[in-house]
């Protein structure tokens, strides 16, 4: 806590206090001003980041997906214009009608390949993914729970892999030595119950790159 | 290596097998109903159908439909137990649906039957009742449903419920009314709780522990019904005795407790159909207050459509009227007014039983309120066939 904040601390210790900290601040200046970085020449050979994810649901007609994922990739070129790699994301949504309450849970997991290019501090790529979204459906019936009803009456669950891909727009920005953020985001492609079904998938995470 | 080639392999295995495997249902799909509730005739439609309906057979449904807590107004409830005139007794007559009936108050669920005995239905019930329809805080609260077969005159597969005309409150609005539903009226042919004064079974749902002191289609004398949804049983109770226990502020007990039974809803609902009458039809009428008060309204400076009983008819009106003291109840301290008032019932003819109330002084709750909405005792109107 703030050493002037606390009314139990006497003035003088507060005075001596202060004296400290700007003492403190005027010895280490380059700790705490802004890293200078120069400009990225090419990508890193190995980015990992991990984004806070906000998706429309895989399967459920509406709603919004929020969780948590992860990407790696890895430079495939000497100029670092691809690269290739595996992302995997878990993010729930739960939606009521009248009858139920149905949360679907999507596990998302890709490989992709990316086209990247590095401008100023930051990176812009394209990242496109193929692979699948394992799909955890659960439905408990409203009321089920007032009216009695147990079992499969009141609560069903399903697993379902449903074929998938994605275009996303990426951003990598460098920030302080390897680490950085990234923002994403673009339409999404499933296939549900034999129909396509067009969604769209975004995040915000922590870059790391070596 | 050969491992870990396994082990990706079987997961490779394991999510091609969840591919299309296994359909979604998201936000749509088939209703899980909350209970089913079996019913089956004991008579043919034909034993009860009049010339007018007998074409109706392939109308004829069944309805849950959940009541309402319900008192009937002070000036049925006291001319039942002592009419304080042949004239009185005669608008109470004509005016005062059944003191002790089911009084509906939402209908929930409703499926077609074969109009012969024996037939089968099941009703499917998706939601539970509201919170309008319970009586009782969320920790001690029930409904009563009754399971209603009608002739469904206007084929829209619904139980239409209908009201006794609203009034219009002193300086307010009309009330909205949308008239009820289109078409002629659905005809009421057997249910399974009429009335609390007859032999009744009825869908009971509780939630949390009963309160046996609650007022609300009592069945004292019989077990407390269990939690969530069961089928209730009793013989009723005389409807003199009842009108006695209440004015002491008692609760009428089963007049033969060994009628009272308790089953799941697995037993079947076996219903009779009846002839039609004015005590059957009353079950599609809601009750526009609950409260146990009267509605009084200022005497209008035209004649309403009225004759006095015992007098003569002269405009052959169907409204059968009386001049009557004002009722005093036990527990009501508000004093009696003076005077009288006019009270008019509806005509055999309409949908629902009821009384309006005519008064030369007073407000739209309350004969003898200090602050009066209307005073006319000065002026009465001049057709005012009462005291002042």
């Amino acid at each position: 806590m703030w050493p002037a904040l606390r009314p139990d601390i006497p003035p003088r210790r507060c005075v001596w206090s202060l004296a400290f900290a700007v003492v403190v601040l005027l010895a280490h200046p380059a700790r705490l001003s802004a890293q200078e970085l120069s400009g990225t020449s090419s990508p890193a050979k190995d980015t990992l980041d991990a984004q806070l994810v906000l998706a429309l649901p895989a399967a459920l007609a509406t709603g919004l997906s929020t969780g948590v994922g992860a990407n790696y990739s890895r430079r495939a070129t000497q100029s670092g214009m691809f690269a290739y790699g595996a992302s995997a994301s878990w993010s729930t949504a739960t939606e009521y009608t009248l009858i139920d309450a149905v949360r679907n849970d999507d596990i998302r997991l890709r490989l992709c390949g990316l086209v990247q290019r590095p401008i100023g501090r930051g990176i812009l790529a394209l990242r496109l993914s193929a692979g699948g979204t394992l799909v955890y459906e659960d439905r408990t019936r409203a009321q089920g729970n007032r009216a009695g009803l147990s079992g499969s009456a009141l609560d069903t669950t399903t697993w379902s892999m449903l074929p998938a891909a994605d275009a996303e727009g990426v951003v990598f920005l460098r920030v302080w030595e390897s680490w950085g953020m990234s923002v994403s985001g673009g339409p999404t492609l499933h296939i549900v119950n034999s129909g396509a079904r067009w969604g769209w998938t975004s995040g915000l995470g922590v870059t790391w790159q070596h | 290596m050969a491992t870990l080639k396994a082990r990706l392999g079987s997961i490779g295995v394991l999510g091609l097998s969840l591919v299309g495997c296994h359909k979604l249902v998201g936000l749509g799909g088939a209703v899980t109903p909350l209970v089913n509730i079996k019913v089956q005739l004991n008579n043919n439609f034909s034993d009860v159908a009049t010339p007018d309906i007998a074409g109706d057979a392939s109308q004829l449904r069944v309805a849950m439909v959940w009541g309402m807590q319900w008192q009937p107004e002070p000036f049925c409830v006291v001319q039942a137990e002592s009419p304080e005139s042949p004239a009185a007794a005669a608008v109470a007559n004509a005016g005062c649906p059944d003191n002790f009936r089911f009084v509906p108050a939402r209908a929930a669920a409703d499926v077609a039957i074969q109009p012969v005995a024996g037939s089968p239905a099941t009703l499917t019930l998706v939601d539970l009742p509201n919170a309008d329809d319970m009586v009782g805080d969320i920790t001690s609260r029930v409904a009563y449903a009754s399971l209603i077969v009608y002739d469904d005159r206007n084929n829209n597969g619904t139980f239409d419920l209908r009201h006794p005309p609203h009034h219009r409150r002193r300086d307010e609005p009309p009330p909205q009314d949308d008239g009820g539903a289109a078409g002629p009226p659905d005809i009421v042919l057997g249910a399974s709780f009429i009335s609390m004064t007859l032999p009744d079974q009825r869908v009971a749902f509780v939630e949390g522990t009963f309160n046996s002191t609650v007022a609300f289609y009592p069945r004292r004398g019989c077990l407390d019904p269990p939690a969530g949804f069961s089928l209730l049983s009793a013989g009723g109770f005389s409807p003199q005795t009842a009108l006695a226990v209440a004015f002491d502020g008692g609760i009428p007990e089963e007049a033969d407790p060994s009628t009272c039974a308790t089953a799941s809803l697995d037993q079947t609902v076996v219903l009779t159909l009846q002839a039609e009458s004015p005590e059957l039809q009353a079950l599609s009428c809601m009750a526009n207050d609950g409260g146990g008060t009267s509605f009084y309204v200022e005497a209008p400076a035209n004649t309403p459509d009225f004759y006095i009983a015992e007098q003569s008819n002269p405009t052959g009106s169907a409204h059968v009227a009386a001049c009557t003291g004002f009722p005093h109840l036990i527990y009501d301290n508000g004093g009696v007014p003076p005077g009288q008032q006019l009270v008019i019932a509806s005509a055999p003819t309409e949908d629902c039983q009821y009384l309006t109330h005519y008064t030369l002084r007073g407000c739209n709750n309350d004969p003898a309120c200090a602050t009066p909405t209307w005073d006319i005792t000065a002026s009465p109107p001049l057709w005012w066939p009462c005291q002042q």
